[in-house]
């Protein structure tokens, strides 16, 4: 069957004609006629198609985010099976190594950090969340919209992520949203109108109204969040009275009662009534400074209703007649599988934004919304096109000329990439190694303490607040005595003083440091409960709420499962599994992780402290340690060829050339046995190793 | 450190370092030794790095070098540098304003040890930025351009390279210590001018030293490139390029001399001791270490200046350090006679509301906020630009980040109007369209 017949010529009405459902690979064959129109349009000649050795070292990377093992790329490359590609690719896109390598595109994305606000385990919920829906395939359009209206609290509902991310800056929160899910950039006009597009402050605004009244601070039940509003009030009253120690006390008892109070910060609310004004220095003609803001959506139909604002504007954004969502991802998709969109930046769409290849971009939007937004299903398809398939581009691809794709663009590893590399040459199954239980159980108290700091008795509260009230004034009365000797003796370089000074200040601070929670364990006492850590049985694991029989839980690592990673370091988890960002100085960080600060803010740069780390770090003894994968493979061997094949497999997915034999033959009767540590070393400080061909 | 406060500033900085440590591009790369102290674009007329054709700087450097002090989450002026003791309460708290050897100069009570060189140090208290935010005002006050989404500018450290190539073969030619930003890189400029990132002062640069020796260590890089050679010759492309000079810049680093400059645990004790115990006291005595051994731009970051809440403990806290390693570094400098070539300066990114909020803290205020230079020609003993009585309004001697950048290009001796363009073939100036306040210079 000719492609003409199975698509009508005018992309629109494959778009419309969202009937029946077209197959991945029916797509793929699609991709590639529109490329090769590209080609023809532009003179381009497409590189030749890849060896089986780049093409299984390449699927790994860019699939599941991890070189092959030894025994993986072997599989592959043996086998005679015609389609033994497609069927790998299916293999990778169902595995546990897609979840990791997928969510740390996502957490980039969406800054997802394990530390959020008060504790960890708020961030891990979110990211568990995030990995539930890679697992379970969920469509992306569902998968963003549980998240701009999420609620609740962390423990029940992961998703809540998404705001407790950007707590106490509803603003920047609706900058994120339209920057990632609307390729559309408003940040600008947060302050002022948009210096080149069109958007004026006023539209901004008239956004950010949708959902300005999501509240993180507290989800108490109402009884006690009134309460707490006149606390406040009595406190704020007393706080301004003339004399010093009132004040100080009362600063001491809001401080402290904000600490009692934490555990109820992990959730999303709304908070009733609380609408957004323009700013008070707002200068344009539009409106008036401190007006009420009315909500508006930027571009598309709009969304009058008042009620349920949040979810009605989520299904605007999510809709199918709202291109621009649809577009976006479709490229987002794309530049990830071929390492440049269609469309760049992918983030700053404007009305003329025009793609290299438009019929192309037109059709994959067109087939991702046709798809009910299966993302599985678009990859699926882009793997499997002769255009992922040929050999990477081997000169510059510049950033600002158009590329039309003769072959995927070469691209660093990621430092995920590198890092979950590295795993791979240590520790056996590196893609089951997973942590989720471990932050579980402390959630799971958390979630009973704040049951509990509900259920309390506002009196209470107030009651211990006030005790330990008096004792923080007493610690911070000492602490500023403390500082004042302090600078007096480093005026008069007294070293003995400074040092008896410093001793006071520090002991002050720790005790003040403790003291929110020695509060909320003495009320957690009072309301009958147990201190922080006795709850960690009766676990229900977090995003598991429904009875979905379909859905893909994560994997359950017991006791026997995890026996077989004894002995190798608790630093070898993938970088999906450690917290994220990972801490400064850790060589993800070095390789250029995204802080995960700024949306997509990881570097694939060469840095003269990754030429250092790999040279000189302490990771290379832990890979040539005996026991790692590699090295049992190496010691399993059973003449030198076999020894080069294990090292040659592990680090490149392939066999050694006869030159390379020669050169390792070369340095093992020169060197002898060091001779082998030589060749480790040496191609894993390679371009090959660390590029994806 | 003990003290939980600063443990938790040390933690603030750390994450910054962390934040930019990733994008650590150190420039490291064969220049031809430049001639000392007189770094005037005159006598480096026949230097391979500086290109285009330099334009004729604006005027005869003053400094040579700058050590760029940097109060990372925005450091109140009102408890600092601009005090308001007229203002009752509301404003000051309870922070008093003190004297200083400078006559009608006043500061704020935390800085007694700074006090006595208000002699040495210009305060600038007309700052102004229109960036509310961390990340935009930081990269605002380093660049002197707003954060864009299609571009990013580079740090003054990578100009002073771009503009006058290294003075040292093989340390690079800036470094930020303990913090970084992503304004003061290498922006759209070439990876080896960007900053090396240090940590923690005490660790120097971390695995500089191989695990065999150099033999042996040659042998392992001589097989790394005949293994990688086949890939080489197949792809022809710039960041398979930058990956091979970066090995060779680090090889060169590890076997530098020079390399000592980054050990502070030569020091004497006493001296250590004067700089204060604390990340920032030793960033500095670290960075005075690097300015001797021609490293020409060193930045050090003081983070935990985001008082939302008690204000005041933490300012006190910052404070003893910021005074202890500021009034160590003025006087070390003059002992050495490099205080009239060097220029600290010390800035962040907004100031904070005048007005204590209800949680004994302070927000972010960008409207005025202060900073100071001193060294490196700056007239001493005065302050410029002023606020009004609650510090609510620069009423005299504006200076947006642009100018305050504009004004440390001009000690430099770079040409304001020099065009270097981006990639994307975009014109930029070092300190975009600011104007240089040079009435401050003596």
């Amino acid at each position: 069957m000719s492609l003409r017949l199975l698509f009508p010529v005018t992309i629109v009405a494959i778009v419309a004609s969202a009937t029946s459902a077209v197959r991945a690979d029916q797509i793929s064959e699609r991709i590639d006629s529109l490329i090769e129109e590209g080609y023809k349009a532009h003179k381009v000649t497409p590189n030749a198609p890849s060896t089986d050795e780049t093409f299984v070292r390449r699927a790994y990377l860019d699939i599941i985010g991890r070189i092959p093992s030894m025994e993986e790329a072997r599989t592959f490359l043996d086998s005679t099976d015609a389609g033994k590609r497609a069927k790998l690719i299916d293999q990778l896109i169902d595995s546990e190594g897609y979840v990791s390598h997928w969510y740390n595109w996502f957490a980039d994305i969406l800054r997802v950090q394990s530390n959020m606000g008060n504790n960890n385990e708020g961030g891990q919920a979110y990211a568990a969340w995030i990995k539930d829906a890679l697992r379970n395939n969920k469509p992306y359009d569902q998968f963003v919209r549980e998240l701009v209206t999420a609620e609740g609290y962390v423990w029940d509902n992961g998703a809540v992520g998404y705001y407790l991310r950007d707590a106490g800056m509803p603003l920047d929160n609706m900058s994120n949203t339209t920057q990632i899910f609307l390729g559309t950039r408003l940040a600008c006009a947060q302050c002022h109108n948009h210096p080149f597009d069109k958007w004026t402050q006023k539209d901004y605004y008239e956004m950010a109204a949708y959902t300005f009244n999501v509240s993180t601070q507290t989800v108490a039940s109402k009884g006690l969040e009134k309460d707490m509003k006149d606390v406040q009030q009595d406190l704020d009253k007393m706080a301004k009275s003339r004399s010093q120690s009132k004040t100080r006390v009362a600063a001491s008892m809001k401080r402290i009662v904000d600490g009692i109070l934490e555990p109820l910060k992990n959730g999303v609310g709304e908070q009733e009534g609380k609408g957004l004004t323009l700013p008070m220095d707002y200068k344009y003609d539009d409106a008036k400074a401190g007006e009420a803001v009315e909500m508006h959506t930027i571009f598309g139909k709009q969304v009058s209703s008042k009620k349920e604002a949040r979810t009605e504007y989520a299904k605007w954004m999510t809709a199918v007649d709202n291109e621009r969502f649809t577009l976006v991802m479709a490229n987002r998709l794309w530049k990830r599988v071929m390492g440049r969109g269609l469309v760049e930046p992918l983030d700053d769409w404007k009305e003329d934004t025009v793609a290299s290849n438009p019929q192309l971009m037109k059709f994959l939007a067109g087939q991702f919304s046709n798809s009910r937004y299966d993302i599985k299903k678009m990859l699926r398809a882009m793997y499997n096109t002769k255009t992922y398939q040929r050999q990477s581009t081997t000169s510059d691809v510049p950033e600002d000329k158009p590329y039309y794709f003769p072959g995927p663009v070469l691209r660093r590893m990621t430092a995920e990439q590198v890092w979950d590399s590295i795993c791979t040459l240590v520790i056996p199954n590196p893609d089951m190694r997973l942590r989720g239980a471990a932050y579980k159980g402390a959630l799971e108290s958390l979630k009973k303490e704040a049951e509990m700091i509900e259920k309390a008795n506002s009196t209470d509260i107030i009651n211990v607040a006030k005790k330990y009230a008096e004792e923080d004034y007493q610690l911070d009365l000492k602490a500023q005595v403390a500082r004042d000797n302090l600078t007096k003796a480093r005026v008069a370089t007294d070293a003995k003083a400074i040092q008896a000074a410093q001793k006071a200040l520090n002991e002050a601070n720790d005790g003040r440091d403790g003291i929110a929670d020695k509060a909320r364990a003495e009320l957690l006492a009072m309301t009958g409960g147990k201190s922080k850590g006795a709850f960690v049985s009766a676990i229900r694991t977090p995003g598991m709420m429904t009875d979905d029989k379909d859905k893909k839980p994560e994997p359950v690592m017991d006791t026997q499962t995890a026996s077989q990673w004894n002995g190798y370091g608790d630093e070898f988890y993938r970088a999906s599994e450690l917290p994220s960002p990972a801490p400064g100085g850790h060589f993800l960080r070095e390789f250029g992780q995204s802080n995960r600060e700024i949306i997509e803010n990881a570097v694939q740069e060469a840095t003269v402290s990754q030429a250092l780390d790999l040279m000189n770090g302490p990771l290379f003894e832990k890979i040539s340690n005996e026991k790692t994968q590699m090295m049992t493979r190496f010691y399993g061997a059973s003449n030198d060829e076999g020894r080069t094949n294990a090292i040659f497999f592990s680090l490149y997915g392939r066999k050694a050339t006869d030159l390379e034999k020669a050169i390792v033959a070369e340095t093992v009767q020169a060197k002898g046995k060091d001779g082998w540590k030589h060749v480790i070393w040496a191609l894993l400080n390679t371009r090959e190793f660390v590029f994806v061909q | 450190m003990n003290d939980s406060f600063l443990r938790n500033t040390d933690e603030l900085s750390r994450r910054r370092f962390m934040n930019y440590a990733s994008k650590s591009l150190l420039g490291v790369s064969i220049i031809p030794s430049m001639l000392p102290l007189a770094g005037h674009a005159a006598e480096k007329k026949g230097s391979p790095v500086v290109t285009p054709p330099p334009a004729a700087p604006s005027r005869k450097p003053t400094a040579r070098n700058i050590i760029y002090l940097y109060m990372s989450g925005g450091m109140t002026h009102v408890d600092t540098f601009d005090p308001k003791p007229a203002a009752g309460e509301a404003v000051s708290g309870p922070v008093k304003a003190i004297n200083t050897k400078a006559d009608g100069v006043q500061i704020s009570e935390y800085f007694p040890l700074l006090a006595k060189q208000m002699d040495k140090v210009c305060l600038v208290r007309g700052l102004t930025t229109t960036q509310g935010a961390h990340e935009q005002g930081n990269y605002f006050m380093h660049s002197s351009y707003t954060m864009r989404g299609t571009i990013q500018h580079p740090g003054i450290g990578a100009w002073l390279q771009r503009m006058e190539g290294k003075t040292n073969r093989t340390l690079p030619g800036s470094v930020c210590i303990g913090g970084g930003a992503v304004g003061g890189g290498a922006g759209f400029m070439e990876s080896k001018y960007a900053p090396l990132y240090v940590g923690s002062p005490n660790d120097g640069v971390p695995n500089s030293k191989a695990h065999v020796g150099k033999n042996e260590f040659d042998d392992r890089l001589m097989l790394a490139s005949k293994f990688d050679q086949a890939f080489h010759s197949k792809y022809d492309a710039k960041q398979v390029r930058a990956y091979t000079d970066m090995y060779e810049d680090a090889v060169r680093l590890m076997r530098s001399e020079d390399l000592k400059a980054f050990n502070i645990g030569m020091e004497d004790a006493k001296v250590r001791e004067e700089y204060g115990q604390n990340g920032f006291g030793q960033g500095c005595l670290l960075a005075r270490r690097l300015i001797e051994n021609d490293v020409r731009h060193v930045e050090v970051t003081l983070g935990g200046w985001d008082t939302h809440t008690n204000n005041f403990t933490a300012v006190q806290n910052m404070a003893a350090n910021l005074d202890l390693g500021i009034s160590a570094l003025l006087n070390d400098l003059e002992r050495r006679g490099m205080l009239e070539e060097t220029m600290i300066v010390l800035t962040t990114e907004f100031g904070r509301t005048p007005y204590v909020n209800d949680n004994d803290g302070r927000d972010h205020f960008p409207k005025a906020f202060s900073g100071f230079i001193a060294g490196g020609g700056v007239k001493g003993g005065q302050a410029y630009g002023k606020t009004n009585e609650h510090a609510t309004e620069v009423v005299e001697g504006k200076m947006t980040p642009p100018d305050f950048n504009a004004t440390i290009a001009y000690g430099l001796g770079l040409p304001l109007d020099q065009i270097i363009y981006s990639p994307s073939k975009r014109p930029f100036t070092v300190a975009d369209k600011g104007a240089p306040v040079t009435q401050i210079f003596g």
